[in-house]
């Protein structure tokens, strides 16, 4: 059984977007209602191209729509959210804007208990600020609404059946650390274990495989070689190919399958 | 090619492209020829940051860092800064000869590593460092993606920050800061009031009060916040910076380099290098497929992804430099390999 809400994270260009993607698909064929959030305003065009539900989320909107149902009155949130002390406050404090679309994505998960979220989560530090946001703002304002919602998100977020995180990285010795060191600090901060993917492995990459090793290159080799020592001394969940396409959304349909097994 | 030195060169490019590492090495070919050189980096990979000795409680302090870790002479070395908000805005009050105007728990929270201040910290500590005027040089490694663009406002932040009707808001309780509980109560301005009311009900009492607290700590080091906005007007001087976008072979993001670009385009001078980092040109161009077999199909692929960033030469840039993949594993050689590629340009 998957979890509801899907994280993927891991350093920068290591394919969190590709493997979010794929797993989107994945659920889908599963005849999931699976939808796809990246945080930003605006969603890769990706997205579309391949015909999957995503939902936008703007700060500024959800903050007032928050802020109206804590305060009940939506003329109240308005007014609050137009003033220039509050822009300022989100402004200087973007971690307050993270908790919020947090919360609103844990808030649509409770409302519908047939709903997958796929969240494509910014790059490893800003991934961590979001998840470290609820227990810093718990700390800031330890009592009140705000305090008891976050006690709240840290339920739900610390409950395997409806969070699973997925770690990815690329096979090089930088990037597979990058990735242990990223699993621990979320530990820390009392989410569960995540799942490492490595992704990009030339071992697994379909022309490889049919070929020798004495038919490739030499840069490949090497690659190929260090690949070996590494998965040698590092374990992962699952192994995602190389994908010889420099089209996105060929990749992300390539790997589909591999996705569903790991899935199950 | 002739890279004219400037007293600021910024790194600048998507998530996991090299910044960091092609940004160090530069600084250390600038030390190795005997200039003065300051890197500022951003939360480097552990290994680098060991190579680097600013690994553990180092972070946030100025580090002296030996050329000979990078098998260059032991005799020549550089000063890094891996950014730590908490320490750079300690630095800041302390230079203001208040430190304990800042002593606050919402300010230690959100400078912690993972606060979510780290941008608007950044530039501070850049105009720190650049009024010092003690380095001939400082290389800035910025952070990824869009956050590199959250880096350039920060300082139009800052000051959104201090507003009116912030001012507004530190006359009625004077600059002078108190720790009394009645702090709250004496701010009687109708609308900052009613405000400060609603914010009340959703955040618990304690918050306000530290919040004000904060705002005026703060407040009290505005002139520090605010030289940050002298940093704006020199971003367009070519005359005083050189900025690289780096992108890399091994992903096809063309389109969010050139993003990047133009939203960086309309807050800095358009003077700039592309970097094409972890290039296969070199590799592709000697290896000889039979267009049946298989790996013809991966060696296209290839191809493909490095003239898709070729492709952006034609994008209204000074120059073009393509850094081959680099294949030692320890990272201090990694280093000194791109020093080397830096020296060869």
């Amino acid at each position: 059984m998957t979890a509801r809400l899907l994280v993927f994270t891991g350093k920068g260009g290591v394919g969190k977007t590709t493997l979010a993607l794929a797993t989107c698909e994945a659920l889908k064929l599963q005849g999931k209602n699976v939808f796809y959030n990246s945080f930003h305003v605006d969603h890769p065009r990706e997205v579309e191209n391949l015909n999957l539900d995503y939902f936008d989320l703007d700060l500024e909107d959800s903050a007032t729509e928050y802020m109206g149902r804590k305060l009940h009155s939506e003329t109240v949130a308005h007014w609050i959210m137009k003033t220039p002390f509050f822009k300022a406050l989100f402004g200087m404090m973007p971690g307050l804007g993270q908790m919020i679309l947090l919360g609103h994505v844990l808030d649509r998960l409770e409302q519908d208990p047939d709903l997958y979220i796929v969240l494509d989560s910014p790059a490893s530090g800003h991934t961590l600020s979001m998840f470290e946001s609820t227990h810093n703002f718990h700390e800031m304002f330890q009592t009140g609404i705000l305090a008891d919602d976050i006690k709240k998100m840290h339920r739900l977020l610390s409950d395997p059946k409806f969070l699973e995180i997925q770690v990815v990285s690329l096979p090089t010795e930088m990037a597979i650390q990058e990735a242990n060191e990223l699993s621990a600090q979320l530990v820390e901060l009392g989410l569960n274990k995540p799942k490492h993917w490595l992704n990009s492995s030339m071992i697994e990459n379909e022309q490889i495989k049919e070929s020798s090793h004495d038919q490739l290159p030499s840069f490949l080799k090497i690659k190929t070689e260090l690949e070996t020592e590494l998965r040698k001394e590092y374990q992962f969940h699952s192994i995602i190919p190389y994908i010889a396409s420099s089209q996105f959304e060929q990749i992300v349909q390539m790997i589909t399958p591999t996705m569903t097994g790991s899935l199950e | 090619m002739k890279i004219d030195y400037k007293k600021l060169e910024i790194f600048c490019g998507t998530g996991g492209v090299g910044k960091t590492t092609l940004a160090a090495a530069r600084a250390i070919q600038l030390a190795n020829q005997g200039r003065s050189a300051l890197l500022i980096t951003i939360d480097p990979a552990k290994r680098l940051k060991q190579v680097m000795g600013i690994d553990g409680n180092k972070e946030g302090e100025l580090s002296s860092v030996s050329l000979e870790n990078f098998n260059f002479s032991k005799d020549k070395s550089l000063d890094v800064i891996l950014m730590n908000p908490a320490a750079t805005l300690k630095r800041v009050a302390t230079k203001r000869g208040n430190p304990e105007s800042l002593d606050n728990p919402i300010v230690k929270i959100l400078t912690r590593p993972y606060g979510g201040m780290n941008e608007i910290m950044a530039i501070i500590e850049l105009q720190f460092q650049l009024e010092t005027n003690k380095y001939e040089h400082i290389i800035l490694d910025t952070p990824p993606g869009k956050h590199f663009i959250d880096f350039l406002q920060a300082s139009s932040k800052i000051n959104a920050f201090f507003d009116n009707s912030f001012i507004e808001l530190f006359k009625l309780f004077g600059p002078k800061k108190e720790k009394s509980p009645g702090l709250f109560k004496r701010l009687i301005s109708s609308g900052v009031k009613k405000l400060l009311t609603y914010l009340e009900k959703v955040t618990g009492q304690g918050f306000v009060e530290d919040f004000i607290d904060a705002v005026a700590g703060i407040y009290q080091n505005k002139d520090v916040f605010l030289s940050a906005l002298a940093f704006e007007k020199d971003l367009k001087r070519k005359e005083f910076c050189n900025w690289f976008l780096i992108t890399s072979q091994d992903q096809v993001k063309e389109q969010d380099a050139l993003e990047l670009k133009n939203s960086a385009g309309k807050l800095m001078h358009d003077d700039n290098f592309l970097i094409i980092n972890r290039s296969l040109s070199q590799a592709l161009e000697s290896w000889q497929t039979n267009p049946n077999e298989p790996l013809n199909k991966l060696k296209l692929a290839m191809l493909e992804r490095e003239n898709r960033l070729k492709g952006m030469e034609n994008k209204r840039f000074k120059d073009v430099i393509e850094f081959p993949e680099v294949t030692p594993t320890l990272p201090a050689m990694q280093v000194a390999h791109l020093v080397n590629n830096w020296d060869a340009l």
